[in-house]
């Protein structure tokens, strides 16, 4: 009886215990730098490069209802540009992004309108998913531990946002440790409560530095409070070049 | 015939464009105008991420610049005019009370190596039946003109020169424009219809990611039917960081004011922006009620034209976007150059009698009606002096019942008047291509407040359909 308690006890504790039990890295200067290192690593797999050129199909499943769109976007550090391609009623539009200061242009009303980041113009994703991931340079790491996701050894990072300008405050990120790649991610509300869970399929390669990188395909965004609510990222046409300026000046934009 | 013979050849050659080049499928290379090829410095060697750049061929070159958005539109207008003796019976202002146009919209542009060419064509056909004096008329008109276009070249790095008949428009309000010397609408006439251009020179120098400035010259009055067009150039330097933004314009119209445009805003946290937007100048070009000491009683003069003082635009606003996404916009506007209270007052007398005048069948009828001309047209963009504006955009209003339908309604106030503009927009998206339109105006106050003047209400109903 004693076994089968003891046994029943061990079961629980190794289900219910995962979290107690992983290793939580002390953060000495030398870990942070290993640790922040892996961040940029897999910033660079989702888009953290110096400029980048990718079409991206949203679809958004809510309340029944599935909403797609596509954009052809254009990104080089907190500068982002979305040309909508389709459906039809839409293509044309523009959403312009430097980092928090944003406007939408739209055809045939010749005057770019301001919006705020709340505004949503892409379904299910925040206007800040699109955009490429510098999470290295915008989130504070505040510890990381060692897990184990899909039987994948890798790291959980709580990351805290450095200022407001980023789209989420408070994320817990997933990287695997031997590709080198975010594989999922948790997003918090200021109060710490959780609203909404991305996971990422890496399908594409890039070189970068000479060297072949795994580059982000998918992400799905799984609304954590109505959990049939969906929205899937698809990233293709992926195209790593240098972007100048004007492509974000607004005075060029409008046609 | 001209119309008739210049509407075929557009037709055929939209047809010839849109059938014969597999267009809308293809994606401009240069979409982004100035994506450098020369400059790329990583390469991509996987399947998926083949260049989208590569050497190509002229006819390719084409193929994959040119873009092409047909829109097709039906618009329908029902107008309720305002009965006062300003317009006895529309015969003065033959307002149209019942109206349809339909119009076929093919913008296209082409991104070409450092160039950039665009066209908006519109073919429209129109029909107009409106009353005077108790009798129905009918009229109908064909149009084909090209609204804007523009050539752009791309001189050296980061500096753009362009010549193009355009609607420039630029600032965060939604009211209206004072920082904009050359257009200070918000660049829709109503809910289908877009505004011509006008005849512009630029050059527009990007410094980098946050600063770039503007020479910009109006030379000619383009698809505008102004008759007192006069040429303005203007300066123009904006900033753009990462929350905030702010321009500065100065500019001189040909032979009259030289003024000082400002606009600026920011981003408080993820729901709040605020903004505001300005105009300095000197003198006032805009038509004054002035008594007379004869039978004619009362003028309209631009007497303040040589004025020294200074007269002040500002708009400053706010924009709260709630959690479902619904946004709300406050907007205060002070017009310095409008009329005050004795103004206003002269105004209303001036008009009453010269509207007097013109019903009076005798020989000041016609001196009547030129009054009446100018108090309609007094060079003023705001009778009074301070408005406020709200608006509430509603996305997805009828979600549980009935998908994508959006309505945005705004009320206009005049804080001195009382008076007040009333306006709603229901958009409706039948599907992936067709949109369904509805919108209302109503105006308060009667006719001799800042609204309201020749019209109590309009209906509109639009249908747009986007191949």
């Amino acid at each position: 009886m004693n076994y089968i308690r003891l046994f029943v006890i061990t079961l629980l504790v190794s289900i219910f215990g995962q979290p107690l039990q992983a290793n939580t890295t002390p953060l000495t200067t030398e870990n942070l730098k290993i640790a922040t290192a892996l961040l940029q690593e897999s910033d660079f797999s989702r888009g953290n490069v110096s400029g980048i050129i990718w079409d991206i199909d949203i679809e958004t499943q809510s309340k029944g209802k599935i909403q797609k769109n596509s954009l052809r976007v254009l990104v080089k550090g907190t500068n982002s540009l979305a040309i909508y391609q389709s459906p039809s009623k839409v293509k044309g539009r523009k959403l312009l992004m430097k980092n928090r200061n944003m406007w939408f242009i739209k055809p045939g009303l010749s005057k770019p309108v301001p919006i705020s980041p709340r505004q949503k113009l892409l379904g299910g994703a925040s206007n800040g998913d699109i955009a490429s991931t510098n999470y290295a340079g915008d989130y504070t790491i505040e510890s990381f531990t060692e897990d184990i996701f899909q039987n994948e050894p890798c790291y959980i990072y709580e990351l805290k946002a450095k200022n407001k300008k980023v789209t989420y405050d408070k994320i817990r990120y997933w990287v695997s440790q031997d590709r080198k790649i975010g594989l999922k991610a948790a997003f918090f509300t200021k109060s710490g409560k959780m609203f909404k869970t991305a996971f990422f399929e890496y399908d594409h390669t890039i070189t970068l530095n000479g060297k072949d990188r795994l580059f982000v395909s998918k992400m799905t965004i799984v609304n954590t409070m109505v959990k049939t609510d969906k929205t899937i990222m698809a990233y293709n046409n992926i195209n790593i070049k240098e972007i100048s300026p004007s492509s974000f000046n607004l005075n060029l934009l409008v046609r | 015939m001209k119309t008739r013979l210049a509407f075929s050849i557009i037709i055929s050659g939209m047809l010839f464009l849109f059938f014969g080049m597999d267009l809308c499928l293809n994606l401009p290379v240069a979409f982004a105008d100035n994506v450098d090829e020369q400059q790329a410095f990583e390469d991509t060697n996987a399947q998926e991420t083949e260049s989208v750049f590569p050497n190509i061929g002229f006819m390719e070159k084409l193929e994959q610049g040119f873009e092409l958005n047909l829109k097709a539109t039906a618009l329908g207008t029902i107008t309720g005019i305002a009965t006062s003796n300003k317009n006895p019976g529309n015969r003065f202002a033959q307002i149209p009370d019942k109206g349809i146009i339909l119009t076929l919209k093919p913008d296209m542009s082409l991104v070409y190596d450092d160039w950039l060419f665009s066209a908006k064509p519109r073919l429209e056909l129109e029909q107009n039946q409106w009353t005077i004096d108790g009798n129905s008329h009918n009229s109908s008109d064909q149009k084909a003109q090209i609204i804007e276009f523009k050539i752009r070249r791309l001189l050296f790095d980061n500096l753009f020169a362009s010549y193009g008949c355009e609607n420039l428009q630029w600032g965060p309000s939604f009211l209206y424009s004072p920082s904009n010397p050359f257009f200070n609408d918000n660049g829709k006439k109503n809910l289908v219809e877009d505004l011509k251009g006008k005849g512009f020179f630029k050059l527009v120098f990007v410094h980098d990611f946050s600063w770039s400035t503007s020479l910009i010259y109006n030379s000619d009055k383009g698809a505008f039917n102004e008759s007192d067009f006069k040429k303005v150039l203007a300066l123009k330097i904006d900033y753009s960081g990462d929350e905030s933004y702010a321009s500065l314009i100065l500019s001189h119209k040909d032979n009259k004011e030289t003024r000082l445009g400002l606009f600026g805003g920011t981003t408080l946290n993820d729901a709040v922006i605020i903004y505001a937007e300005a105009n300095l100048q000197q003198g006032s070009q805009a038509l004054f009620p002035v008594a007379l000491q004869n039978p004619l009683a009362w003028q309209l003069d631009a007497i303040k034209k040589d004025d020294h003082s200074l007269y002040t635009t500002l708009i400053t606003g706010m924009g709260y976007t709630f959690e479902s996404g619904n946004t709300l916009t406050l907007e205060y506007l002070y017009y310095g150059q409008g009329y005050d209270s004795k103004e206003a007052s002269n105004y209303r007398l001036l008009k009453n009698t010269a509207a007097s005048f013109y019903s009076s069948g005798t020989a000041l009828a016609g001196y009547g009606g030129k009054v009446l001309g100018d108090a309609a047209s007094n060079g003023l963009d705001f009778l009074r002096q301070n408005y406020l504006m709200v608006q509430y955009l509603n996305e997805d209003i009828l979600e549980e019942i009935i998908d994508g339908i959006d309505l945005v309604s705004r009320l206009t106030y005049c804080l001195d008047d009382k008076s007040s503009r009333l306006y709603s927009s229901l958009s409706y998206d039948m599907n992936d291509h067709t949109q369904l339109m509805l919108s209302g105006m109503m105006n308060t106050g009667g006719v001799d407040a800042s609204f309201g003047t020749f019209l109590y209400y309009q209906v509109q109903v639009a249908l747009e359909y986007s191949f």
